[in-house]
């Protein structure tokens, strides 16, 4: 063998007794998966059910990843043909695979027996991730609508976890494909309770069980925390936050970390949080809050982007000013040149990605200054 | 020059048809490229990023000479083609000159990026 070989032990204890979500007749189950590129290779156990993904940096391999929920395309893999289900076939992030060659989505693939996973890229893939998500289970609860077709929800969680602002956690209902990304708007260092937001999307299995009430009966799969597009307050950097609808779930959490530890004594945020019309805002009153806790360094605007009556624009709303425009224009005209060594946060649909993105690239804010999840 | 193939040259545009900083798709020969301006220099470049096949004219994002496919942030020197920060290809690019006003792009073949996951030098075989 020319690569260096490694086995990563995983007697798990400690991670076991939080696997609850998986039947008790698979837990047993465990199929040997070694993940392998030119760096190197790493041979994990994957339970029966399991995606390769979880398996992975669940044990802590520093596997590609930007959603674990089909849509980025950043884990695609190729493992041997027959060796792997794929859970989900009409994911996003799977449509342009090259299934002839064994490519697959390693957060949609479970394995079907022991199989050797090729990994692309030059991660070494025997170095430790840092990260160590796991699995439990929870009841989903406190839903409330804050705007129309948008609500939160808490989460109530087997174990507490702990997690970093920015994070979310993967989640799945029983009737599911597939897993599906929310962010954490909570904050604490250990928490059993987070908190989420979540839009009503017209065939979204997740949405409808949420908001036809069901969700009452049903437990919740739960995978996570993920994410790296986190809030470090060491870092202590001044930030520039531009998010729009229900994509400002992570920021809200950025925010309230950064709140409560007194950050915003010493560096200053500006941000911008747009929405198609004046009613369809929430949490003016959490964002308010955290305004007035440091009012000279915290500065945030509102957008409206959708009013067709001027003369129904709001000046201000919840004591924020409103401004007409895109989430990027606004930041714009709000900040100007003031992006340059700002760390860039951003949350929201593809089209407002791009536009801050765009602001951001153009104002010359490097790209490891710029964090979000792609998601969409 | 004609407007028509002469030392496998094809006109693209007209120089002021494409702005500073914008991506345009174009068909030249009957093959799918990209273009971008920088200040007065062009450059023309297979449609799809070489990372995971995005169509660049709509995922790219042109900006101080660096363009980003804003799927990953993969980046590339918009003038060299060299690749940048997260990004582990160049982008591969056609010649490209201005003449009588017009941008003109050489195709001497399609140029085309190799996507599936190397596995040449692993001993990872099926």
């Amino acid at each position: 063998m020319s690569t260096k070989s490694k086995t990563r032990k995983t007697t798990s204890s400690g991670s076991e007794s939080k696997l609850q979500t998986f039947s008790a007749s698979t837990q047993n189950l465990l199929m040997n998966v070694t993940f392998l590129n030119k760096q190197g290779r790493v041979t994990v156990e994957c339970r029966e059910g399991e995606t390769l993904l979880q398996a992975g940096l669940r044990q802590g391999v520093p596997l590609p990843y930007a959603c674990g929920a089909g849509v980025c395309s950043t884990c695609v893999a190729r493992a041997k043909p027959g060796t792997v289900n794929n859970n989900w076939l009409q994911a996003p992030g799977a449509q342009n695979l090259n299934t002839v060659k064994g490519e697959c989505l390693l957060c949609q693939c479970v394995p079907v027996a022991d199989c050797e996973i090729l990994v692309p890229g030059k991660a070494a893939l025997t170095g430790d991730s840092g990260e160590s998500p796991q699995h439990q289970s929870g009841q989903l609860g406190n839903l409330v609508e804050v705007a129309p077709g948008v609500a939160t929800f808490e989460l109530e969680l087997d174990q507490p976890i702990s997690f970093l602002a920015g994070q979310y956690l993967l989640l799945r209902l029983p009737a599911m494909e597939g897993y599906r990304p929310y962010s954490m708007t909570s904050f604490s260092i250990h928490s059993q309770k987070p908190t989420f937001v979540i839009k009503c999307v017209p065939v979204g299995s997740f949405s409808e069980v949420l908001f036809n009430g069901s969700f009452k009966t049903v437990r919740v799969d739960v995978f996570g925390p993920m994410g790296k597009a986190i809030f470090d307050p060491t870092e202590g950097r001044d930030l520039a936050c531009m998010v729009g609808g229900s994509g400002i779930a992570g920021i809200m959490s950025v925010l309230r970390q950064a709140r409560d530890i007194g950050y915003f004594s010493d560096h200053n945020v500006t941000m911008v949080f747009g929405v198609r019309n004046p009613e369809d805002f929430f949490f003016l009153n959490e964002l308010k809050e955290i305004q007035e806790s440091a009012p000279a360094n915290i500065d945030i605007h509102l957008a409206v982007s959708e009013l067709s009556d001027s003369n129904k624009m709001p000046v201000a709303l919840g004591g924020l000013p409103v401004w007409s425009g895109f989430v990027h224009e606004v930041a714009e005209r709000v900040m100007g040149q003031d992006l340059l060594g700002r760390l860039g946060f951003l949350g929201g649909p593809p089209a407002m990605l791009t536009g801050a993105l765009r602001l951001l690239l153009g104002a010359g804010v490097p790209v490891d200054d710029i964090r979000y999840d792609k998601f969409g | 020059m004609a407007e028509s193939e002469i030392d496998d040259w094809y006109p693209l545009c007209a120089v002021d048809a494409l702005a500073d900083g914008a991506l345009e798709r174009f068909q030249a020969n009957e093959i799918a490229l990209v273009a971008a301006r920088v200040g007065n220099e062009y450059r023309a470049f297979p449609p799809f990023c070489p990372h995971m096949s995005e169509p660049l004219h709509e995922s790219g994002i042109c900006a101080g000479g660096v363009l980003t496919c804003s799927k990953h942030l993969w980046q590339w020197n918009l003038l060299t083609g060299a690749q940048q920060g997260p990004a582990e290809k160049p982008l591969l690019m056609y010649d490209t000159a201005v003449r009588e006003g017009q941008v003109w792009v050489r195709i001497e073949k399609e140029l085309a990026y190799e996507y599936q996951v190397e596995d040449e030098e692993d001993d990872f075989e099926w």
